[in-house]
């Protein structure tokens, strides 16, 4: 093998390598700026959540028909919110309607190893379905098995960012209550708001700190 | 009721990374002890573990809803706060390290570039237990990860301990062993396995069965006297109960601890009492209960890994 062919392998393995770590250098500062002025512009001052109120809710579904409708959701989305169904001691139905708890401390977002999940004003969490690769380690991370899954991406409640209503803005799910079931709004003013009046306010759950309550009139 | 959105791609892949990982370190554990013998045995076991990873990050990608999306490593595996994204870097190296040492390890490579190459031929052993070491401890890191991956989710119960890398930490390498060991059977016309290597195999296998057992027991145990007052607890008690006395125990029962503890166990126990005699057919069944144990035991984990009710149960603790 002569000096000149040995040269030029070395040079073309350099140069392919150097290529290489360029690429991958650009693609990792590309995507690290992007989520860097993401989370800046994201500041959450205020957070908001859901209160639901298990005694005016009747289980009508008129919520999770708003939030299909409203959020054009496609036929292999499964809905964003669901209801959930409890008996009393004396044989009376409960009901309570939950989508995401936009928690303070979401698994979701944590797991997510393209970062795709963020939490934005108002203390939204919210998935960007063009970073999303649908790995569905989300699903597993949330202790509330909020996650779904539609042939795109995963699908979750964005308190209807993504159809337009502002941060901080009721959703079309709350507007949709013909019973006052539904609040959003400062989870803090509205948990205040509910114990003035002497209701029992409970959360959800303790895991990631989520942001909604069920209450109701003792 | 069982986990059904991780199904058989993400099982097989926790599987054959593990299993990868574990051959990996026992190929590399052979070329040490003696670098002149067993290379075939070497070179095909590293070969083995590569396409074990290699075809478990392919199944995973494929579960992706993305798979295009998913290979762009940099932009999807860039959020350091992820264990799957560790994992992905991890395993990607590992590949990388484990390529080029199974490529040099094939017999006919090495005479080549010790041949054609006169550093080579001075430095190349030095060079294979280097990468093989480095091969070794990305080995290491891939087999606790398929367990760490678990643990961090964070929102399944059975999976949120750390006696389930542990658990999947010594699977991993109790199934690695038992694919040396198969690949050793196969090879033995070509390149039989020394006695005192066999020896040792056999050693390891019954160490870490028995430690998988203990780890095993321990971690049902935790499982199955969690708080039963909260959600959490229940839950965990729920999905330890579907492996050992609900809906999965014929399987756990026969597949895991039968074929992947029992088997392999009392075959290493029988191979070392029989000494010097031909013990290929023993080793080759335990070997094989072992793999499918360790493939059960990562179905059976992911099947069992049941979400606590927290709305359902805040509810009915309302309604008391």
């Amino acid at each position: 093998m002569n000096d000149e062919t040995t040269m030029a392998r070395r040079t073309l393995v350099k140069g392919v390598i150097a290529i290489g770590s360029c690429l991958i250098f650009a693609g990792v500062t590309q995507a690290m700026p992007a989520r860097a002025e993401e989370a800046a512009s994201g500041l959450v001052d205020v957070q908001y959540g859901f209160m639901v109120n298990r005694r005016k809710c009747v289980g009508c579904k008129n919520c999770v028909a708003a939030c299909r409708k409203y959020n054009k959701l496609s036929d292999d989305t499964p809905d964003r919110r669901r209801i959930t169904e409890r008996f009393d001691s004396h044989g009376k139905k409960y009901r309570v309607s939950t989508s995401c708890m936009h928690c303070d401390d979401p698994n979701c977002m944590r797991v997510c190893p393209a970062g795709a999940i963020s939490k934005v004003d108002a203390g939204i969490v919210q998935v960007d379905k063009d970073l999303c690769i649908g790995c569905k380690y989300c699903f597993q991370a949330c202790p509330y098995e909020v996650p779904r899954y539609n042939s795109d991406s995963m699908d979750k409640c964005d308190c209807c960012l993504g159809a337009g209503v502002k941060p901080g803005d009721q959703p079309y799910c709350v507007s949709a209550c013909k019973f006052g079931a539904l609040s959003y709004g400062p989870i803090d003013d509205l948990v205040a708001e509910a114990e003035s009046l002497n209701h029992e306010v409970v959360r959800v759950g303790d895991a990631c700190e989520p942001n909604c309550y069920i209450t109701g009139e003792v | 009721m069982l986990q059904l959105v991780w199904t058989w791609q993400p099982a097989l892949y926790l599987f054959l990374g593990g299993m990868g990982s574990g051959a990996f370190i026992m190929a590399t554990g052979l070329f040490l002890m003696d670098k002149t013998r067993h290379r075939l045995i070497v070179s095909t076991s590293m070969w083995a573990a590569v396409i074990s990873l290699g075809v478990g990050l392919m199944l995973l990608v494929l579960e992706l809803i993305n798979p295009l999306r998913g290979i762009l490593l940099w932009q999807s595996f860039s959020h350091f706060t992820s264990w799957m994204t560790y994992g992905a870097w991890g395993a990607f190296c590992a590949l990388v390290v484990w390529t080029v040492s199974a490529f040099i390890a094939v017999p006919s490579v090495n005479n080549r570039l010790v041949e054609k190459w006169g550093w080579y031929k001075r430095h190349g052993t030095k060079i294979r237990a280097v990468l093989g070491v480095i091969g070794a401890a990305l080995a290491v890191f891939v087999a606790a990860y398929t367990g760490m991956l678990l643990k961090t989710a964070g929102g399944v119960p059975l999976w949120d301990t750390p006696l389930l890398p542990c658990l999947f930490t010594v699977s991993a390498f109790d199934t690695g062993v038992a694919l040396v060991e198969v690949v050793a059977v196969v090879l033995s016309k070509k390149d039989p396995l020394a006695h005192h290597e066999s020896m040792i195999m056999k050693r390891i296998v019954v160490v870490l069965v028995v430690l998988e057992l203990a780890v095993l027991w321990v971690f049902l145990w935790v499982m199955l006297s969690a708080n039963p007052t909260t959600s959490g607890g229940q839950a965990a008690a729920s999905s330890a109960g579907l492996l050992v006395n609900g809906s999965l125990s014929v399987l756990f029962w026969s597949i895991v601890v039968v074929c992947g503890l029992v088997i392999p166990l009392t075959m290493a126990i029988c191979g070392l009492a029989m000494g010097e005699r031909n013990t290929r057919h023993v080793m080759a069944f335990g070997a094989v209960g072992a793999l499918v144990g360790g493939c059960g035991l990562r179905f059976l984990i992911l099947a069992a890994g049941i979400h606590a009710d927290v709305i359902g149960d805040t509810m009915s603790n309302l309604l008391l």
